[in-house]
């Protein structure tokens, strides 16, 4: 598939994440999934649990009870190569999409801690997680570095997960390292 | 790309979504990861133990016996509007005389006859094999909502009624016996004939019934099955006939419930041994995003002798009430206008019985045993929330609350450093109205230092800085305990509290207990 040139759909905010956790969630899912990821940055829940339906993904993080900063983009074709530079760890994991409207999920309150990326067709897509500032503690204040994610959606033409970049401690302590 | 910046407390205060989950308000005042009909939370199959589950409980404020409908006033109301029998097939003793009847519950049997039948009959249901597990009632409640909707093979599936969980056996004419998806009760149902001349009432028999009820949820689907079986245990006189004699029976519910089907009693025959058996479906009526409803079903059912009038009606007592929400549903809608939003879909929609308070079991053998030992320290030092006695903890779902209790337990960097690997980890939880900050009557912090934190195979799970100044050795009631926990421990257990919250649909305000094994 030719890359394209921009994302259709970026959008930047922050999700307030819980158990160190948030996850890329379809209409109907609640906050929250069980596994972390393998490869300790992203990955599909290991079992299909009934309270977990709908969950496509999650992301882990080195915070706990805190904000991450997230940029989501979701392209219509497979991006440019994601120059890792200045990131710390970086993946990609193919999911089936159900359809409906993409939110990242975070901390399981009334409301929610959520960040809604519009609507996707159903369809398999590539989820590329790259995050940066996972180190800086599972508790941050004031002026200390806020943990960043970027995330990327686009229609997939290949599958099988690859780890581009893997370099936190944060990574490794979710591996079991 | 700009270096994101830490928002303020009260930038942090207002809500960083960008869809209006206003439509989630929580009028409320709601397994474990491995599906159970009790509470245990789950342990992936890795865990060398299987948690003990919590027992059912018995329903609060119920009477059991029941003989107001034959009490006198009852039967001269009855017998001023009854009329003298004429049927030819009556029994010629009868004919001429006014026959009228009267139900009761559980009152003791009269005679070793009747008692031994009683356990004969009781015994046989017990024995029938393959009570239901969690997988066989789900697949049930989705072939109603399948069969609502037209599918016809759907409605085949529901052809025979489920045979009782044994703890319903266990709790026989002791009303009814809850768990957190399951209502059930054992009755002793007894009808009692009497004929009239002259103003003179005579009992002139007695017919003897079990009435087997069981309601069922699930915690994913917002259809709530009611099953009942009415089987004919004894008789005598009048009551021994099992000719001509019928039994007709019906569901209704109250509440935020709409009946999705009705079996009526198959077959209707009221005769020995004869299994008169009938399921209703209700459908959940609050399936807006948010919705919170409340539902009681409830199976009537009468006898009738064909040359008699119908028995007085038989109406089961209230079960606890069944509670069917979708505020754990986020519909995704980034309009965010209550009015145009529409339901997510059964995915949302679950049902419980909200009198169960479920329990989370944490096993000090599974996959994160740092968190059970704190756990079961922290109630031994006197803080809340430990099985069976409570008191109880409530969920907290309030961001800022929740940030609270977790900033006053465990203070974040710089001022409490973690050690490598470790989080920080406070009982109560963050997310319980309880917790450091919210708790109604304030307290202070403990922690716990070895020895008693030193478990061989385990190690020291508790580790803090002496300079942070946290007391050791504290008991009481309020106040909260904090501990440096292995990471791992700290984050899976806490997912597994999240699962446990949605698998029992403990709603923001709902209690519930921690019971360390």
């Amino acid at each position: 598939m030719a890359s394209s040139a921009a994302p259709a759909v970026r959008v930047t905010g922050t999700v307030t994440v819980e158990y160190n956790r948030f996850t890329v969630a379809a209409p109907g899912a609640s906050p929250g999934c069980l596994d972390l990821p393998r490869n300790g940055l992203v990955g599909a829940p290991l079992e299909a649990r009934p309270f977990e339906a709908g969950t496509v993904a999650v992301i882990a993080t080195g915070v706990a009870y805190d904000e991450v900063a997230v940029t989501a983009e979701v392209w219509t074709g497979e991006p440019p190569a994601l120059d890792t530079t200045g990131w710390q760890d970086a993946a990609v994991i193919t999911v089936d999409w159900p359809g409906g409207q993409v939110r990242l999920l975070g901390e399981d309150t009334v409301p929610p801690s959520e960040l809604p990326l519009g609507g996707l067709p159903a369809g398999r897509y590539r989820l590329l997680v790259a995050g940066r500032h996972r180190d800086e503690g599972e508790a941050r204040s004031g002026a200390m570095p806020v943990e960043e994610y970027l995330i990327r959606l686009w229609p997939a033409s290949s599958t099988g997960e690859r780890v581009l970049k893997a370099t936190s401690a944060t990574g490794a302590m979710w591996r079991g390292g | 790309m700009n270096e994101p910046t830490r928002r303020t407390p009260a930038e942090r205060r207002r809500p960083a979504i960008l869809v209006a989950a206003s439509a989630l308000i929580l009028t409320g005042g709601l397994t474990a990861v491995v599906p159970a009909a009790g509470a245990a939370t789950a342990a992936p199959a890795a865990t060398a133990d299987a948690p003990k589950p919590p027992p059912p409980t018995r329903a609060a404020g119920q009477r059991v016996t029941d003989t107001a409908d034959c009490a006198p006033s009852s039967l001269d109301a009855r017998s001023a509007k009854a009329k003298p029998v004429t049927d030819p097939r009556a029994p010629r003793e009868l004919r001429g005389k006014k026959v009228i009847s009267c139900v009761q519950t559980n009152v003791p049997n009269a005679s070793k006859e009747s008692t031994d039948a009683r356990a004969a009959a009781l015994a046989a249901q017990r024995g029938q094999a393959g009570a239901p597990d969690e997988e066989t009632l789900r697949t049930r409640l989705k072939a109603a909502q399948a069969a609502r909707k037209g599918d016809k093979d759907a409605r085949a599936k529901l052809a025979d009624n489920l045979p009782l969980p044994d703890w319903c056996h266990d709790h026989a004419f002791d009303g009814w016996w809850v768990l957190r998806t399951a209502e059930c009760q054992i009755a002793d149902i007894t009808v009692l004939y009497f004929a009239e001349t002259n103003g003179r009432r005579v009992h002139v028999g007695t017919a003897k019934a079990l009435e087997f009820s069981y309601n069922y949820t699930s915690s994913d689907i917002d259809t709530f099955a009611s099953q009942i079986r009415v089987v004919k245990y004894w008789g005598e006189r009048a009551g021994s006939t099992d000719f001509f004699s019928n039994i007709y029976g019906w569901s209704t519910c109250s509440g935020d419930c709409k009946q999705n089907s009705d079996s009526g009693l198959r077959p209707g025959r009221f005769a020995r041994d004869v299994n008169n058996d009938g399921q209703a479906f209700y459908d959940n009526t609050r399936t807006e995003t948010g919705g919170i409803g409340y539902a009681t079903p409830n199976w009537h059912w009468f006898v009738h002798l064909v040359f008699f009038l119908p028995s007085t009606t038989r109406n089961q007592p209230d079960p606890p009430r069944i509670r069917c929400d979708n505020a754990f549903s986020t519909d995704g809608n980034d309009l965010g206008d209550p009015a145009s939003s529409r339901s997510a879909g059964v995915i949302g929609n679950g049902c419980v019985v909200p009198s169960y308070v479920p329990t989370w079991i944490v096993l000090k053998n599974g996959l994160y045993p740092t968190v059970a030992y704190h756990v079961e320290a922290a109630q031994k030092s006197g803080l809340p929330g430990a099985y069976p006695n409570g008191p109880v903890l409530h969920r907290l779902q309030d961001p800022a609350k929740k940030r609270q209790n977790g900033d006053t337990a465990c203070p974040p960097a710089p001022t409490w450093v973690r050690p490598a690997g470790k989080s920080c980890d406070e009982y109560p939880m963050r997310s319980t109205y309880e917790g450091a900050s919210t708790a109604p009557t304030p307290g202070t912090a403990r922690s716990f230092a070895p020895p008693t934190q030193n478990v061989p195979g385990v190690g020291e799970w508790c580790e803090m800085d002496a300079a942070w100044n946290v007391p050791t050795g504290v008991t009481g009631p309020t106040g909260w305990s904090s501990c440096m926990l292995p990471a791992r421990d700290n984050s899976g257990a806490g997912a597994l509290l999240g699962g446990f919250y949605k698998s029992n649909r403990v709603l923001d305000n709902d209690p519930f207990l921690v019971w360390p094994q």
